[in-house]
């Protein structure tokens, strides 16, 4: 029995990927720290690497259609090392959901609201994910449409806005950051925005047709790189050298913009724009959290671990870092390994096993 | 505090009395659990007693793994 009872449509599965994808846009910053001006190459290379894994999911998703990632885990790997790798991956999920939590609840306090106390944001947005998961994935899929198009909106928009304040001459020189420093940038991009898409193996369960599925995820990976990539371009031609000393580039850049004095202080709408994609983001990360837990405990619904899964999630952001000077510390560091094993490691080996003991889901059976 | 206890008491007023209406005891027991783990973690944060970097730990547990140093 199927925990969510809700269907998504395959181009609503792309919106989402998208949105995903964008999400990450505020840890361009953390990538151009590494990169320099070379973050535009670390990010073209990371999403040509990215798609052999995509279609990795995708290959996955189609040898057993109609489950999910821990019924996977449990037909690939056996009852118990199955069991004890869902776990792990419902801890990693967990931390990664309070991750980008936090990230918002720090946008907020840094450039927004910087009186305001951190745990307030938290909770805000933390409870508005709680409500969209409340109302099941089909509304979270439908709000997709709308909040993809706005941010690609904006991300546009701002671009032409700042043409005369680029110099593209700031791209030069060209592969001029340290070899290792950029494996390690690449590295990031390939792992944290595009590979955890892995969580969608929690999600395509609910597609309502899994025919078009390779292309759905393939293109929504590649919609969410062109996103990342107009923001690091327009960030590092912008700003040049300066990009890497500041918390957060896009703010930044966005301040540049001053069209006849009457286009001006547009950082607000980066603020907003952000704000959506973490939301969306955050939601399929709590969404994936919740259910794998459920598919765990065998539950009926997993409605009702929705309120104490985001009073945790609350508290571990909270208690994440400290400062920001942490949180660059904890991100330019092996956890980044750690991350890897989940998002990259797990779906590949899981796949060659599935194809060398030719495991594929059997009728009628639903993984448990 | 006071905050807090209402929010955990909100969310136990409203998700209990269904799950005991439709005989969902599995889903009941599960979400005992991690309520108390949840009202534990926040009681904790509340009172100001030093949590875990979940993070740290992660960097931590991955450098023993591979005998990284900072």
């Amino acid at each position: 029995m199927s925990i969510e009872k809700g269907k998504i449509t395959g181009l609503q599965l792309t919106f989402l990927v998208t949105g995903f994808v964008q999400g990450s846009i505020l840890l361009v910053p953390f990538v151009s720290g590494m990169t320099k001006h070379d973050t535009w190459i670390a990010i073209l290379s990371a999403s040509a690497a990215i798609i052999p894994f995509g279609l990795c999911y995708a290959a996955l998703s189609k040898r057993f259609p109609g489950i999910n990632l821990v019924q996977i885990n449990d037909i690939v790997y056996g009852r118990y090392i199955g069991k004890a790798i869902s776990l792990l991956y419902i801890y990693y999920l967990l931390n990664i959901l309070s991750f980008n939590i936090r990230n918002i609840g720090d946008m907020y306090t840094t450039f927004l609201m910087p009186e305001t106390p951190t745990i307030f944001f938290l909770i805000v947005i933390t409870a508005t994910c709680a409500y969209a998961l409340l109302r099941g994935i089909e509304v979270i899929a439908r709000i997709s449409h709308l909040l993809v198009v706005i941010i690609f909106i904006v991300i546009i928009s701002t671009f032409l806005l700042l043409l005369e304040n680029m110099d593209f001459s700031n791209f030069l020189p060209i592969f001029d950051v340290p070899i290792k420093k950029f494996i390690f940038g690449t590295f990031f991009v390939f792992s944290v925005p595009f590979g955890e898409a892995v969580i969608f193996l929690t999600i395509i369960p609910s597609l309502n047709n899994n025919k078009h599925l390779t292309r759905n995820i393939t293109i929504g990976l590649i919609l969410g790189a062109i996103s990342l990539f107009i923001v690091a371009i327009r960030n590092t031609a912008a700003l040049g050298n300066t990009e890497t000393m500041l918390s957060s580039s896009s703010f930044q850049s966005i301040r540049l913009i001053d069209i006849g004095n009457v286009f001006t202080r547009m950082d607000l709408l980066i603020g907003i724009a952000q704000t959506m994609l973490i939301f969306l983001k955050s939601t399929v990360f709590y969404y994936a959290t919740v259910i794998c837990l459920s598919q765990l405990f065998r539950l009926k619904t997993y409605l009702p671990l929705v309120l104490p899964v985001g009073g945790s999630a609350v508290i571990l952001a909270a208690t994440a870092w400290k400062s920001s000077a942490e949180v660059y510390r904890l991100v330019n560091s092996s956890a980044i390994i750690f991350q890897s094993l989940f998002t990259l490691f797990f779906p590949a080996l899981s796949l060659l096993i599935a194809k060398l003991r030719n495991l594929r889901k059997q009728r009628g059976d639903d993984g448990k | 505090m006071i905050i807090m206890l209402l929010i955990y008491a909100f969310i136990g007023f409203f998700q209990v009395p269904g799950l005991i209406k439709e005989k969902h005891w599995r889903e009941l027991i599960v979400f005992s659990i991690f309520y108390t783990a949840a009202f534990i973690l926040s009681l904790l944060y509340v009172l100001d007693i030093k949590i875990l970097s979940q993070f740290q730990v992660m960097k931590d547990v991955t450098d023993y793994v591979l005998r990284l140093k900072d």
